[in-house]
């Protein structure tokens, strides 16, 4: 019994570590793009990447400072175009696509980006 | 096909083109915002918006954003807010616009300097510390720090009988006491809370925990044996404003928390904790006419206070109140009618405690890296209970104080901390046994255990850092106490970057404890087991010079990312080795429980292997693995140490779905425990020599609404599996065979359990 589940544990260690390397071997296709994204600070770095956390998007790692959104996608599940429309919809401007201004209009005031630039700020901080 | 998508492509952007243009057509965007003393813009919720001469009207959101409709041939804005003066604009072709209102009071110019860091330790890096984060907590909902470690590998809870419910932890195969349980860096479950203490901290209190192998650092004490724990209870500055939390479970244990902080002012905030549970009835689910667990109920409330002056000085002062019952046994035990009779079995445990403590620090202007703090605390803890016939009560004062100066040599490469503390410990424990207690050829059937210990101390650590591979921390202290003589405690860390991403870590140092050898081992009170104490080391205490232990520690943390998503794998080794020690001897007979001072070897060998990884997005996997080998020099020779699962495995599964629903489940493997011999029982009261392996599962959803609510639903040990008869004789609770203190594995079976959280930022 007891070497029964040592086995087992140790197989499903080997499935889980063989089963995570699988799709990273299948993962050639992949593509990484950098794209302009305008934001300002964490509350933005955490909308837009959840934004992005979507069928065909591997990662996505977007920098306050520089702006730069740099995204790696599976180009037969996911375009770049839509990559921009995804982070628009959630009130975020990007060098093709812009936010509407009802989805700007409700950002928190930290993220207005549009009216100021808010980069070097305290993000933790609540603004009340 | 690939024309389609071109086509759908174009189609979507004219679509999104034409729906920007309309509305830009028809609406203004706009903000206002304020400046502060600062010169920073704020946003000004709630300012009016008017297209003068027109019913056509708005305020500004939370945000200071507004959005109003364009009236043909009104081009006049105006914008105005109570206390500052009113703006008037003229709109033609903007499409959005921006208004800074002034204040028509004038403000005096106030200047605030940038805000300072709390004086909360620096995790420091070349000790192998894990943080578990209210994340982690939340795996499992329920309920106090004793059931908070389901996911961490390092440290295992166990029964300490089968009838009180008490938990303790273990942490490299050593029980309890030997890990030091700090609560904020200050002594926290020590003394006689080592019996109840970890039960009497409840989850939802909790902000964070940091799990330390091996010896700590030297500026908590000279205790840490096996580990430390701290807890960082939630703060003021940090806490949500309003934060409450409920749990019911099927047996009807239920539970309330309320938290709730307020700022007053600018310089001082306030943070209430307030816990309330209860366990209203009777359970017997094995039908051995015992309580699987004792009906009670608990009181616990901290008000803390935090004050920042803004120049430095940083304060804080804070008050527990504890009341806690618990009363089980035999089903029916009434202690009017029952309790010191033949009735029926049955046992109390009441507690009731009351802390005071302070903190005070100063950070030096401009020298961010040097700082002085004093930490205080005073308590008293008074500790009721008897177990059938048998009495323990104790009560314990206790003062501590310590003072810590940090500062660089040179550069902020070369740290260091140093201070001097000290201790004063009063206890006043008296102990009777039914069966008597035997101490070094003496009979009797009380005793008392009183002394007092007077610990002044100092010490010094020194760090190292170069930035980039190479860290190391080097500590010593030396403590004079009044009973026990100097205790000297040398302690090293070192850590290695190998790579960015992998890093390697050695520890060595000596750890010294003064057992409470009672509260310690409430497990075999509830026994016919008479007491013996032999092999006496010192007059003072229980007659016993304190526990001393070298422990050796080496770990590798290897950090990966395969697929984009990220993990780590831990492989850690830690060897303890004592040089003095009170052992508790279960198997010279079954019908004593001898505690004696070490003559031979003890001592603990841990391995430990931990994967984490990112399965899927969201999909988090751990799994670990923990093999021991605890040993003691009994009066029969070499044995495993009694009650230790010789291994321990288990997968922690998290997944959480983008719309906040969140699946937890456990599965561990408990392995092989020694039980203590009962070979002179008769043979329905015989136990195996081994007990056997078992698993346990549990699982838990939890939902959030919104950032408000949170509702979850768990289920514990999924698979039913329960002691048959945890405990020894329980036909016969008061012949020479009774012993409750067997315990291998849970004593209640599944267990489905409900609450709620909710917050107010």
């Amino acid at each position: 019994m007891k070497t029964n589940l040592i086995t087992l544990f140790i197989m499903m260690l080997f499935a889980s570590v063989s089963y995570a390397q699988s799709p990273a071997t299948a993962s050639t296709k992949v593509v990484t793009a950098n794209l302009k994204v305008y934001g300002n600070c964490g509350m933005c770095k955490s909308r837009i990447e959840k934004a992005l956390d979507t069928k065909g998007v591997k990662q996505a790692k977007w920098n306050p400072t520089t702006k730069n959104l740099e995204v790696v996608y599976v180009p037969g599940k996911i375009t770049e175009r839509k990559i921009q429309e995804l982070v628009s919809a959630v009130g975020h401007d990007t060098d093709s696509t812009k936010a509407s201004d009802a989805v700007y209009a409700k950002l928190p005031f930290c993220c207005l980006y549009r009216d100021h630039d808010h980069s070097g700020m305290d993000d933790n901080k609540k603004h009340d | 096909m690939r024309s389609k998508k071109i086509l759908a492509v174009l189609f979507g952007t004219a679509g999104a083109l034409l729906s920007v243009h309309i509305s830009q057509a028809q609406q203004l965007l706009g903000l206002v915002v304020e400046r502060n003393e600062n010169g920073v813009e704020e946003p000004l919720p709630g300012a009016n918006i008017v297209w003068l001469g027109t019913s056509t009207a708005t305020t500004t959101g939370e945000n200071g954003v507004f959005m109003i409709n364009r009236v043909a041939g009104a081009d006049r804005l105006v914008i105005s807010f109570v206390g500052y003066r009113s703006d008037t604009l003229t709109v033609t072709d903007q499409k959005n616009v921006k208004v800074t209102l002034v204040s028509n009071q004038v403000l005096e110019e106030v200047t605030i300097e940038g805000s300072r860091s709390s004086t909360r330790m620096d995790v420091t890096n070349p000790i192998n510390t894990s943080v578990m984060t209210e994340k982690e907590l939340f795996k499992a909902a329920c309920c106090n720090l004793s059931e908070s470690f389901e996911t961490n590998p390092s440290v295992d809870v166990a029964f300490t009988d089968a009838i009180t419910g008490t938990r303790q932890i273990q942490m490299l195969g050593l029980s309890g006491p030997n890990t030091l349980i700090s609560i904020e860096n200050m002594p926290g479950v020590r003394g006689l809370a080592a019996s109840q203490g970890i039960q009497f901290i409840p989850g939802t209190w909790i902000n964070s925990i940091q799990v330390t192998k091996g010896t700590g650092s030297v500026i908590n004490g000279y205790e840490s044996i096996a580990g430390q724990i701290n807890v960082e209870l939630k703060k003021p500055q940090e806490s949500e404003k309003l934060y409450l939390n409920g749990y019911v479970n099927q047996s009807a244990r239920s539970e309330l928390n309320l938290n709730y902080t307020v700022h007053t002012g600018e310089k001082w905030a306030t943070t209430f904790l307030l816990h309330g549970s209860t366990r209203p009835l009777e359970m017997d689910e094995n039908d051995d006419s015992f309580l699987d667990f004792p009906t009670g109920s608990q009181i616990n409330f901290i008000n803390r206070w935090v004050y920042n002056s803004g120049t430095g000085w940083l304060g804080q002062v804070g008050v527990k109140v504890l009341s806690d019952t618990k009363q089980g046994g035999q089903l029916d035990f009434n202690p009017e009618e029952d309790k010191f009779t033949t009735n029926r079995y049955g046992f109390e445990i009441n507690t009731k405690r009351y802390e005071l403590w302070g903190k005070l620090g100063y950070q030096f202007k401009e020298k961010p890296y040097q700082s002085v703090g004093l930490q205080l605390s005073a308590l008293t803890h008074d500790h009721e209970s008897y177990y059938g016939f048998n009495v323990h009560d104790a009560d314990e004062k206790s003062f501590y104080s310590n003072l810590i100066y940090q500062s660089i040599i040179g550069n902020t490469s070369h740290k260091f901390k140093t201070g001097v503390s000290f201790l004063y410990d009063t206890f006043d424990e008296r102990l009777y046994i039914e069966n008597g207690i035997n101490v070094a050829g003496t009979l009797t059937n009380s005793a008392s255990f009183d002394r007092t210990e007077l610990v002044p101390g100092a010490f010094v650590e020194y760090s190292y850092d170069d930035l980039q591979k190479f860290s190391l921390i080097a500590g010593v202290r030396v403590d004079q106490h009044n009973l026990f003589g100097t205790i000297f405690t040398p302690r090293l860390h070192v850590k290695y970057n190998v790579t960015p991403t992998t890093s390697l870590r050695a520890s060595a140092g000596k750890g010294t404890r003064v057992a409470n050898v009672i509260s310690e081992n409430t497990g075999v009170l509830a026994s016919s087991r008479s007491f013996v104490f032999s092999n006496l080391t010192s007059d003072k205490g229980y007659g016993f010079t304190p526990d001393e232990a070298w422990n050796y520690g080496l770990s590798l943390s290897q950090d990966f990312t395969l697929d984009y998503r990220s993990g780590s794998v831990q492989v850690d080794y830690f060897f303890t080795d004592f040089k003095n020690q009170v052992v508790l001897d279960l198997d010279n007979t079954a019908r004593e429980a001898r505690f004696f001072g070490l003559n031979g070897k003890s001592f603990s060998h841990s391995l430990q292997v931990q994967v984490d990884y990112e399965l899927i997005r969201r999909f988090d996997v751990r799994l670990a693995y923990r093999w021991l080998k605890v040993e003691t020099d009994f009066t029969e020779g070499m044995l495993a140490r009694p009650l230790i699962p010789q291994g321990r495995a288990f997968v922690n599964l998290a997944y959480e779905t983008k719309s906040a629903w969140k699946f937890d489940y456990t599965v561990q493997w408990i392995g092989q425990q020694r039980l203590p011999d009962t070979s002179q029982n008769t043979a329905e009261n015989q136990r195996s020599e081994w007990s056997d392996e078992y698993m346990l599962m549990n699982a838990q959803i939890t939902k959030d609404f919104g950032d408000k609510w949170s509702v979850y639903l768990g289920v514990e040990n999924i698979g039913d599996f329960k002691l048959k008869n945890p405990i020894v004789a329980a036909g016969d609770p008061f012949g020479a065979q009774f012993d409750t203190s067997m315990v291998w594995g849970p004593i209640f079976g599944r267990m489905a359990y409900a609450g709620f959280r909710f917050r107010l930022k």
